[in-house]
């Protein structure tokens, strides 16, 4: 599934080189929900933005589905994230002139194709936001609104989700239904690579990767 | 869902940001719409304005003609024909030709195709003669047969001499006064009896002393049948202008004959000079106002040549601000559409849509602004003159141009969105 080699990210900044990730190495396979714990610029979210095929690593390999993806070139690697991988972020970056129902629709842009459609009101339902499917996310609550960028993310049947602090911005109540859905999603068969500096959010994954100062620390 | 729902929802969106666009681009289109309206406004103008200050003109010179054509009627005519052995100085010296010429050559000049140059050709028979019955006074005796018709003109026109019925006589001014004719009077002349037709107006020429009678009486009293010795031209054409061109036709029509051809009346002379400076001066005052209309277009092009071009480049710098206004403003959007596979060309689609609509809108408006604008201006803002101005080529040129300016300003704007990294806009969020 996702195979990361030896990624190292090195970021070159006016006061110096900042190594953000050194050395990190990471195999998630199908039906795993792996949680990377670590505090703020231990380097999460440039693990999850490489893994992603968002950011090319300095050295090492990023390899989803046995594809070396920075082999591949920047539209090849949009053509993977729209067929195979889901994001989930913090601050659930929907496009706030879109219903849900067009915000949930948005990845069918990238891969068009029949269904989207079906499938889109089958999230909706799937995740209680059928009285709202054409309000604008700025008349949603947070919890509504990570809901509908989780049905966003599984629109286009993703192998792999990725999140970043999915439940950050929420209440208990939300974030446990966010939760449950990341991990009924891993029990189907995809996997799920979620970052987070909560220990209680960590623990309902099936592996916690700790990551600090861009290096692991235990697995 | 697709870009064009995605183009239409973001549009509804930001609603004020679009407006600005499409009126930036309106005011580019309009300007330009309202530049060449408001000189197609002009020439349509000047055209109308020439076109009836000609029409006055026409109208002013042929009440001129037609007086000038009454006048010369009431001197009597234009061009003399006389006999071709007639000395002239005999001929001013008496005032009538002594010598005769056939009738003839009357009716061979009024049948003739060839004569061009005059018209109301009027045969006479004049001599000075005694009047037996009263006293030996001396008389113009005149025989006249009034108008010998063009055989173009026949039916057309009223011949303007009239004949004198026989039987009458006409007698003037000074003859009335002096023997105390009135109309209907009898008189005896040279042995026949004559009733007076009219009494001529007092005329302050020999005309005054004259008795008019048709022309076979006086051939007959004068011993002197089929003769005659002028024909007097009326309403000549170009008689004043060219008499030589009245002589050679004669030759033509009548060779052989070689009569004289001379002219009179000064007066008619100088007015038809007046007449042709009256013409020249309208010629000039219409030729100083089309100067001035045309002085006029060229600085309203000339101007429209500086500001159009400005306000169009004006127009696509704000519409490229504006479009790096909305790239910036919609940066996370764009970084989260990549991250869910939006290829760059897609992103690039978006941004284009947008430019192209607000093209089309800005067009729209602006060709409708511009030609109420450009109509006004030129002083034709008139529903129902629309069509004249319409032009349909001007419409295609700014739906094809408004849209590529939009999209040129664009371009830039439109490409750095698509080259946009999105782990950059997702990472500082």
């Amino acid at each position: 599934m996702l195979r990361i080699d030896q990624i190292t990210k090195t970021y070159t900044k006016a006061e110096g080189p900042v190594h953000a990730l050194s050395d990190v190495s990471l195999h998630v396979t199908e039906g795993e929900f792996v949680c990377i714990q670590g505090s703020s610029g231990s380097g999460k979210t440039t693990l999850l933005l490489a893994a992603g095929a968002l950011l090319e690593p300095t050295s090492g390999t990023v390899e989803l589905d046995g594809q070396n993806l920075y082999r591949l070139g920047p539209e090849q690697r949009a053509a993977v994230r729209a067929a195979g991988i889901g994001f989930v972020f913090q601050q659930f970056h929907l496009v706030p002139y879109l219903s849900v129902l067009d915000n949930v629709l948005s990845p069918a842009l990238a891969i068009g194709g029949d269904g989207a459609l079906d499938r889109a009101s089958e999230l909706i339902h799937t995740f209680g936001l059928r009285d709202r499917a054409h309000h604008l996310p700025s008349e949603l609550s947070a919890g509504e609104c990570q809901r509908v960028a989780l049905a966003r993310a599984l629109l286009n049947r993703p192998t792999l989700v990725l999140a970043d602090e999915p439940t950050g911005n929420l209440d208990e109540c939300n974030a446990n239904i966010v939760l449950q859905s990341l991990t009924k999603f891993a029990e189907d068969g995809g996997a799920v690579l979620l970052v987070t500096h909560s220990t209680r959010v960590a623990r309902r994954g099936n592996r916690i990767i700790r990551l600090e100062a861009g290096s692991v620390l235990a697995a | 869902m697709n870009t064009w729902r995605l183009i239409q929802r973001e549009i509804a969106h930001r609603t004020l940001s679009f407006a600005t666009g499409t009126l930036l681009v309106a005011v580019a289109a309009g300007s330009l719409v309202a530049q060449f309206t408001l000189l197609r406004a002009h020439d349509l103008r000047t055209g109308e304005m020439l076109d009836e200050d000609e029409r006055i003109a026409r109208k002013r010179l042929a009440d001129v003609e037609n007086e000038m054509r009454k006048l010369t009627l009431k001197l009597g005519f234009n061009v003399r024909i006389l006999p071709k052995d007639q000395n002239l100085a005999d001929f001013y010296d008496k005032g009538f030709a002594d010598k005769t010429m056939g009738e003839d050559l009357v009716h061979r000049l009024a049948n003739s195709e060839l004569l061009t140059s005059i018209r109301h050709l009027y045969p006479k028979l004049e001599r000075k003669v005694e009047w037996p019955e009263q006293g030996r006074r001396t008389v113009i005796l005149l025989g006249t047969h009034g108008e010998v018709p063009l055989k173009e003109r026949l039916d057309r026109k009223k011949p303007i001499i009239t004949l004198i019925p026989e039987g009458h006589v006409d007698v003037g001014h000074e003859l009335s006064k002096s023997i105390g004719l009135k109309p209907k009077d009898k008189i005896t002349f040279m042995g026949e009896e004559f009733i007076v037709r009219k009494c001529r107006p007092e005329q302050g020429t020999r005309a005054d002393i004259t008795v008019w009678m048709d022309l076979r009486k006086v051939q007959q009293l004068l011993k002197m049948p089929g003769r005659i010795n002028e024909i007097q031209a009326v309403e000549c054409k170009c008689a004043f202008a060219d008499v030589e061109k009245v002589r050679a036709e004669l030759r033509k029509i009548l060779p052989g004959t070689d009569p004289l051809v001379t002219m009179r009346d000064k007066q008619a002379y100088v007015r038809k000079q007046a007449r042709v400076a009256a013409a020249k001066n309208r010629t000039d005052e219409l030729a100083e106002k089309r100067a001035s209309r045309d002085r006029q277009r060229r600085e309203r092009k000339a101007f429209g040549a500086v500001l159009v071009p400005m306000l169009m480049i004006a127009s696509a710098v704000w519409v490229g601000l504006l479009a790096f206004g909305n790239v910036r403003e919609r940066s996370p959007e764009i970084g989260i559409l990549r991250a869910i596979g939006l290829r760059s060309m897609q992103i690039f689609a978006v941004f284009m849509g947008r430019a192209l609509l607000i093209g089309a809108a800005g067009a729209c408006i602006g060709y409708v602004a511009g030609f109420v604008i450009g109509a006004a201006g030129g002083r034709m803002a008139n529903v129902s003159r629309a069509p004249e101005l319409f032009s349909s080529w001007l419409l295609a040129v700014v739906l094809v141009a408004a849209p590529l300016l939009a999209v040129l300003a664009t371009w830039l704007p439109a490409r750095a969105a698509s080259r946009q990294d999105p782990a950059l806009v997702l990472r500082e969020k």
